[in-house]
């Protein structure tokens, strides 16, 4: 449960794991993520293998993170989602601003 | 030769009579009166066959009441004539009046086929402009087709539009979350820095408890000093009691501000799946629309087709309808050769009743070769009536070729 962050330094690529229901609860954890000056510019991978269920606040987050690693140019990977959690992304069009595997 | 014939055919009758004269004349050896008297009647017999065989026309001639005879049955035989002459001016009476009702009844068929012909022709360009109507109607944004197009695109898009205005309103919130934080990290600052607010007020209240002290000491001269003394201590004290009331402050700004965190948590976090159900509720509908709709193209299209293919076969068919004119000239034709007989054969009683009237044997022949010459001109006429007017119809209009 939670999150379970950790940072490559030599690809500067941070490996984002998250596990549990995605909602506000983890907007603290995230903050983090946010708030490390480190990360910025670089890319993300997250996993999302463990996350069972989102709201509407974890996109408002994923927005969040998008918008730090640089907006339009942001690289991030949305990796291992289950089928419903994938619909709901692409319904808020999600698979235009990030890459959804 | 002919002449043997005729003798043998004549002399056929009398084989018995020679026979019987043959007996006579073996009788003769016996008796001679017998004999005369028989004979005397086989003379009379034989002169009466000599004078048929010599002019047998003036033996029939003869008789007085031939003529007479054949007076009257010539006068039957007109009598009979001028019955048939009757019956065929009669007959062509009828057939004229049939003629004209044939005639009358094909025209009022074919006007009555005319114009119910019409009416479908019109009703069906009728049908084809209403199904053309529905057809065009998606370019023309008139129809129900289109205007059902619009709302599912309205639809999606409304629903597009709700859930990005929801995820940016928990983005924004998500934001605003952090802003409260850091908020409540520097008033929570404020309290360190009220500690050395604290720490600085209890140190002077200290200073000002010594000054009394050493003042006391000092005796009368320390006096004034005390009362300075005194107004620090009470200073220090005010400065404590402010810096409690700034800490009472603090802790409700800081209550505060996570009683608003947790109204913004409720805002920023929504569940998602209503949204999803709706949105796959109406991406359902409207497939199920647009396949209805494709439907409707396709058997629209077909009733277009149908509704030409009646239009082609209701023109056919009223061209079809002029037969009516062929059949009142056919029977115009009739009419005209029912006339042509029954002008004949007014022309042969009216010779006939010539003849009938009269006794002299010169005028009958006259009004027999009347009877001729009538027969001959009616013969004509009627030749030169032959042939269809259809045909001549053809060949003057090419229009009419189905017929």
């Amino acid at each position: 449960m939670g999150i379970n962050v950790t940072k490559d330094s030599s690809s500067n690529v941070v490996t984002i794991v998250i596990a549990g229901r995605f909602d506000f609860s983890m907007n603290s954890d995230f903050r983090k993520i946010l708030s490390d000056p480190d990360s910025s510019g670089g890319s993300y991978n997250i996993d999302m293998g463990g996350v069972e269920d989102i709201d509407s606040s974890a996109l408002g987050m994923l927005l969040l993170l998008r918008e730090k690693a640089g907006g339009d140019s942001a690289n991030i990977k949305i990796t291992r989602c289950r089928p419903d959690i994938v619909e709901m992304l692409k319904m808020a069009n999600f698979q235009t601003m990030f890459n959804i595997a | 030769m002919e002449a043997v014939k005729k003798l043998i055919r004549y002399f056929r009758p009398y084989i018995l009579p020679c026979l019987y004269t043959l007996i006579i004349l073996g009788l003769w050896f016996y008796e001679y009166f017998t004999f005369m008297a028989l004979s005397a009647v086989a003379l009379i017999w034989l002169s009466d066959i000599y004078q048929r065989y010599k002019s047998p026309k003036a033996a029939v001639l003869d008789k007085s009441n031939d003529k007479d005879e054949l007076l009257s049955s010539v006068k039957t035989q007109n009598n009979s004539y001028q019955d048939v002459t009757s019956s065929i001016l009669d007959e062509n009476v009828s057939i004229s009046a049939e003629v004209e009702r044939l005639s009358n009844m094909v025209n009022e068929a074919t006007t009555e086929l005319a114009e119910s012909f019409s009416l479908m022709n019109s009703y069906a360009a009728e049908q084809k402009s209403l199904v053309g109507a529905m057809l065009g109607s998606k370019t023309t944004s008139d129809g129900d087709s289109a205007s059902i197009n619009d709302f599912i695109q309205d639809t999606e898009g409304m629903m597009n539009y709700f859930i990005e205005t929801i995820v940016n309103t928990s983005k924004e919130s998500v934001r605003l979350v952090y802003k409260l934080d850091d908020l409540s990290e520097r008033i929570v600052s404020i309290e360190v820095l009220l500690k050395d607010l604290k720490f600085i007020s209890d140190q002077t209240n200290l200073l000002a408890l010594n000054a009394s002290i050493e003042a006391a000491r000092a005796g009368e001269h320390g006096r004034g000093f005390a009362v300075v003394a005194d107004e620090v201590r009470n200073l220090s004290m005010s400065s404590a009691n402010f810096s409690n009331q700034i800490h009472d402050v603090v802790a409700e700004a800081v209550s505060g501000i996570s009683d608003a965190r947790s109204v913004i948590d409720a805002i920023a976090s929504r569940d998602m799946r209503f949204v999803i159900d709706a949105k796959t509720k109406n991406t359902e509908i409207s497939n199920v629309i647009c396949k209805l709709q494709k439907q409707a193209d396709i058997n629209m299209a077909e009733i277009s087709t149908i509704a030409d293919n009646i239009d082609e076969s209701v023109g056919v068919a009223v061209r079809s309808l002029q037969f009516g004119d062929i059949v009142t000239q056919l029977a115009g034709h009739v009419a005209e050769r029912s006339n042509n007989i029954a002008h004949v054969s007014g022309e042969i009683a009216e010779a006939i009743s010539v003849s009938s009237i009269s006794e002299d044997e010169s005028t009958m022949v006259q009004a027999l070769s009347n009877v001729t010459n009538a027969c001959d001109r009616g013969v004509e006429l009627i030749s030169n009536i032959k042939g269809s007017p259809v045909e001549q119809e053809k060949m003057d209009s090419g229009e009419i070729d189905l017929f």
